[in-house]
């Protein structure tokens, strides 16, 4: 356990095996009495465990603590023997100012393991201190006074004990009720966890007119406990807490940079690294807790951010990321720097966020990024020009159109759609009537034809009729790109188009059929539409 | 700095029907006859429960260790309000020195009865008066065993065997430390603070009245050190009357320990000043709460205990309706251990005789005090339990008895007697020096001896609930 976690398989089979064994001795002998020697363990007088080197020596560790026997009981559970564990693999790695064996093992509250501590000060090793003598020789002074004691009446008549009727006083038992006891629990269930209770203290104390020149502790504390949350993945904790000092900020406004600064403090590369990283990790069902967090902490937050997009290589981080800067406001000074990162996945994930700013002002920057060598970036860059409604947009889509990287001209072709006034038709009717056309893949034939179904008029119709009608002497083009030109003319609508469509449903081909049905009912009711 | 708030790993019974229906029934042998129904209705609910284990398990195992009962080698864990089942138990256990009881498989309900009307009805508690009962009565299917002699058992000493008495001196030498330390050096080490605390929890789970007793040691020393000590030792009596776990009882003695830690920086002219403290002198008193928040935050590694401790340390002077100080904008409630910390804090200090004051409350008027302001400055639970902890007349209270006797109570009432029935030291009259218990009876069931007067030696509020006899131990 000092090298694996408690869940790693070796430390788990290592545990299982220890506790195997300590099972059937216990079966046979109750218990078992480790006595501990300065560098030994022993059982019944022999050693069984031994080591010289001091700071791995476990009984060394136990002995230099106090610890003097170990006693396992039967019925020992599996989880006190993996806490067991736990507490002498870190014996040495506790802080000796605060912790140390003795006190560790006391906090495990163990049901079925004893130990005997040596405590010089608790014990008879050491002298006893002057005070246990300064309290005898204090008592018999008081004694030896007795006689003389000013025995004044210690209670006001009312309520001094009535005299007169002793045996008849109502005999008082327990005063806390059952009812009480329950309420309690029940209470004690409702209370709040322990750090909220320390952080409500800590912002009493910094809004506190009186501690304006106190020490720095108490928002140093506040920023370590903040962090703490961050650290163990509570972010929910670590929401309402922001949210908390934000609202004692209200109502001290003269503490507002000092809180900010607090919660400021979360946002350093460091501490954000190991929440977002850890999202792909142990935190893996906190992405909205640490969205919610990372909103919160607001532009602050964004330069070590956007390192870490270029860092995370998990979904999960990267998506928690993206959202965040996506909602949190990122500004395009930011994001234009890191579309130089020679690393492919950074500009892609710059250009990402450079659509999410649906700001016309980016297309400098995204023109510059589609020309970057990775198809992936460049599907990122064509994303994001989808979300703009500028006619240069609408220009590097249609050059886009022709990318080398298919799946580039598919997204190209959706995103053309919605480039008002594009003027792409003509070109998407150059590129459908292309001989190679047919040959293209399923995707992008049907992305084009779509695009060309939502962007031409009856200009277009003998095209589609071309690629959807039987060939004399030429074997049929493929299934998907007759569909798809029947698909098309559905979403043109015209009347022309809709007599294309009336001839396919008389088609032999029953999926030419079935798809001119849908069309031209779709077409009708396109038709019908104001 | 960093947080680390702990774990712990226990392995617990949480059901506590046998244990809750077998000291019902103990207690309904102890006023019925065993043909009253409801004798009979309590016996025929623990042999269900009892039968209901052993044809599953073939025999029940119930031990009394650590101060823990024990049933089939599982620990029993109390709630609050199992609390007093599971110490009546333990008692039980104590009288008689039994450490293992075990029920066989072929136990019959006249051997239940049989054995439970010893238990209640005995005169004599001792194990070998038990042994030689069950075997007069041929009851067969039930077996005492004695606690097992540590000594015997392989470890080479006691658990935890230091005295009641060592761990308070011990308690008042560390808090001398950390008072040199944080003058010195500001900076404090908890380590030993942690050690003599898990110490007092330990000796008030297994010797509680010793420990109350102790606590009526007040004059002895600087006034800090012996008020922190006994405001530690009342916190954990409370919190193990409420039920807490051990590891909570650590936590609670901790906060409680350090409750004042800012006084330390409180001008030790204020502090014993012999007369009322003016507005600036009143003002720095009141930042003693603070003080102690900002003398804790400088530990490098804020544990859960300390973190409880900065709380208390706060809150202490909070009363339950939110009055007193400091002044909080947000907070709308105490903790629960600020909440036991207050009573015990209040309870001892207006008990303890000071400079600025002629006259000290008794204790009885301690309690009075705590009564008088349940419900606005106290938690009245807190307030119940610490009368049920303590009783009307708490250790240390100065009782004249009938015939003209004086005695100190020495502990408080027993569970199940009445609250206002403790043991009494006799220090002057007739049979000086000897211990009279007010909850006994004669024959004809009167009390023999009974409290007539409450006395306020030299207006110091008590006397010491030890003898010199008791600290040469």
């Amino acid at each position: 356990m000092r090298f694996y976690p408690p869940d790693h398989p070796l430390a788990t089979e290592s545990v299982d095996l220890l506790h195997r064994t300590a099972r059937v001795l216990l079966a046979e002998r109750q218990e078992i009495v480790l006595n501990v020697q300065e560098s030994s363990l022993d059982f019944e007088g022999i050693p069984v465990f031994s080591g010289d080197r001091p700071r791995e020596n476990l009984a060394f560790l136990m002995f230099r603590d106090g610890v003097r026997s170990l006693r396992l009981r039967s019925g020992l559970q599996r989880d006190e023997m993996v806490a067991l564990v736990k507490v002498l693999a870190q014996a040495d790695a506790l802080d000796r100012a605060e912790d140390d064996l003795a006190t560790v093992l006391w906090e495990q509250d163990f049901a079925h393991i004893d130990y005997y501590v040596l405590d010089p000060l608790l014990e008879g090793e050491e002298e006893e201190s002057t005070t246990a003598d300064d309290l005898r020789t204090g008592l018999f002074k008081v004694f030896g006074q007795t006689d003389t004691l000013d025995l004044a009446e210690g209670l006001p008549p009312e309520l001094a004990p009535d005299t007169t009727k002793q045996d008849e006083r109502p005999v008082i038992g327990s005063l806390t009720l059952t009812q009480d006891l329950e309420q309690f629990e029940q209470a004690m269930r409702a209370e709040p966890d322990v750090l909220d209770e320390f952080l409500l203290v800590l912002c009493e104390i910094l809004v506190d007119p009186s501690s304006s020149t106190e020490s720095p502790d108490v928002p140093r504390a506040i920023g370590e406990l903040l962090t703490s949350y961050l650290d163990r993945g509570e972010f929910d904790t670590l929401a309402s807490a922001i949210q908390r000092l934000r609202e004692l900020g209200q109502s001290a406004p003269d503490k507002v940079p000092a809180l900010e600064a607090i919660i400021g403090s979360l946002a350093s590369l460091e501490r954000l690294r190991r929440a977002v990283l850890g999202l792909d990790g142990p935190f893996v069902d906190q992405r909205a807790g640490l969205e919610a967090v990372l909103l919160q902490l607001g532009e602050s937050a964004h330069a070590s951010l956007l390192q870490l997009l270029a860092e995370a290589d998990g979904i999960n981080g990267r998506r928690a990321v993206l959202n965040t800067l996506a909602h949190g406001g990122i500004s395009m000074q930011q994001i234009v720097p890191y579309l130089s990162d020679p690393r492919w996945y950074v500009v892609r994930n710059m250009a990402y966020l450079l659509g999410t700013l649906r700001d016309d002002t980016t297309l400098p920057a995204l023109e510059r990024a589609i020309a970057h060598p990775d198809e992936r970036v460049r599907r990122e860059v064509v994303r994001a020009l989808g979300n703009l409604n500028e006619h240069q947009a609408a220009r590097l889509l249609e050059l886009a159109l022709s990318d080398p990287a298919s799946s580039v001209r598919v997204l190209a072709a959706r995103g053309i759609v919605w480039q008002k006034g594009s003027t792409a038709a003509a070109l998407l009717l150059g590129l459908v009537a292309a001989k190679d056309f047919a040959a293209r893949p399923e995707s992008e034939v049907q992305a084009f034809l779509e695009a060309l179904g939502d962007l031409a008029d009856d200009s277009a119709v003998s095209s589609l009729d071309v690629l959807w009608e039987p060939r004399l002497f030429l074997r049929r083009r493929p299934t998907h790109v007759r569909v798809g030109a029947v698909r098309a003319l559905g979403r043109i609508a015209t009347p022309r188009a809709r007599q294309s469509l009336e001839r396919a449903t008389r088609s032999s081909d029953s999926e030419i059929c079935g798809q001119a049905k849908k069309s031209l009912a779709e077409a009708y009711r396109k038709g019908a539409a104001p | 700095m960093s947080l680390s708030p702990g774990l712990t790993a226990t392995s617990d019974r949480q059901d506590g029907g046998l244990v809750a229906a077998f000291t019902v029934c103990l207690g309904t042998a102890q006023l019925y006859e065993p043909d009253n129904a409801a004798t009979g209705a309590a016996l025929a609910d623990v042999l269900t429960k009892l039968h209901r284990h052993l044809f599953e398990f073939g025999a029940i195992h119930i031990d009394s260790r650590n101060r823990s009962i024990y049933v089939d080698d599982e620990r029993l864990r109390a709630s609050a309000s199992e609390y007093h089942t599971v110490r009546r138990l333990l008692t039980l256990f104590d009288d008689w020195g039994i450490g293992t009881l075990t029920f066989l498989s072929d136990l019959t309900a006249a051997e239940l009865s049989e054995f439970m009307y010893i238990l209640a009805r005995s005169r004599l508690h001792t194990f070998a008066a038990l042994e030689s009962a069950l075997r007069e009565r041929h009851i067969a299917n039930i077996e005492v065993a004695p606690p097992p002699d540590e000594m015997t058992m392989g470890a080479e000493a006691p658990l935890r065997s230091h005295s009641p008495l060592r761990t308070y001196s011990s308690c008042i030498d560390v808090y001398r430390e950390l008072h040199t330390a944080v003058i010195q050096h500001g900076h404090i080490q908890t380590r030993r603070l942690r050690r003599v605390t898990q110490a007092v929890v330990d000796q008030v789970l297994t010797d509680e009245f010793s420990m109350l007793a102790l606590t009526t040691l007040k004059e002895f020393d600087d006034y800090l050190f012996n008020h922190s000590t006994n405001v530690a030792i009342l916190s954990v009596a409370l919190g193990q009357h409420l039920g807490l776990p051990k590891t909570q009882l650590g936590e609670l003695c901790l906060a409680a320990f350090l409750h004042d830690l800012g006084k330390i920086e409180v001008s030790r002219d204020i502090l014993v000043k012999p007369g009322p403290l003016d507005k600036r002198e009143w003002e720095e008193m009141r930042r003693h709460p603070v003080n102690a928040v900002h003398l804790l935050l400088s530990q490098h590694n804020l544990s859960r205990s300390i973190l409880r401790a900065i709380i208390s340390g706060f809150e202490h002077h909070i009363n339950y309706d939110m009055s007193g100080y400091p002044h909080v904008r947000f907070m709308t409630g105490v903790t629960l251990f600020s909440r036991i910390i207050c009573v015990a804090d209040r309870f001892d200090a207006v008990t303890t005789a000071r400079s600025y004051r002629d006259r000290t409350m008794t204790p009885h008027e301690g309690v009075h005090y705590l009564m008088a302001g349940s419900g606005t400055d106290f938690d009245p639970l807190v307030v119940k339990l610490f009368i049920d902890t303590m009783g009307l007349f708490p250790p240390g209270t100065l009782l004249g008895l009938d015939e003209s006797r004086i005695g100190v109570v020495r502990r408080p009432p027993l569970p199940g007697t009445p609250a206002d029935r403790p043991l009494v030291y006799l220090v002057k009259g007739s049979d000086e020096g000897a211990l009279v218990d007010l909850s006994d009876r004669d024959d004809q069931g009167r009390y023999r001896h009974t409290a007539r007067l409450v006395y306020n030696p030299d207006n110091r509020g008590l006397m010491p609930a030890v003898t010199p006899l008791d600290l040469t131990g």
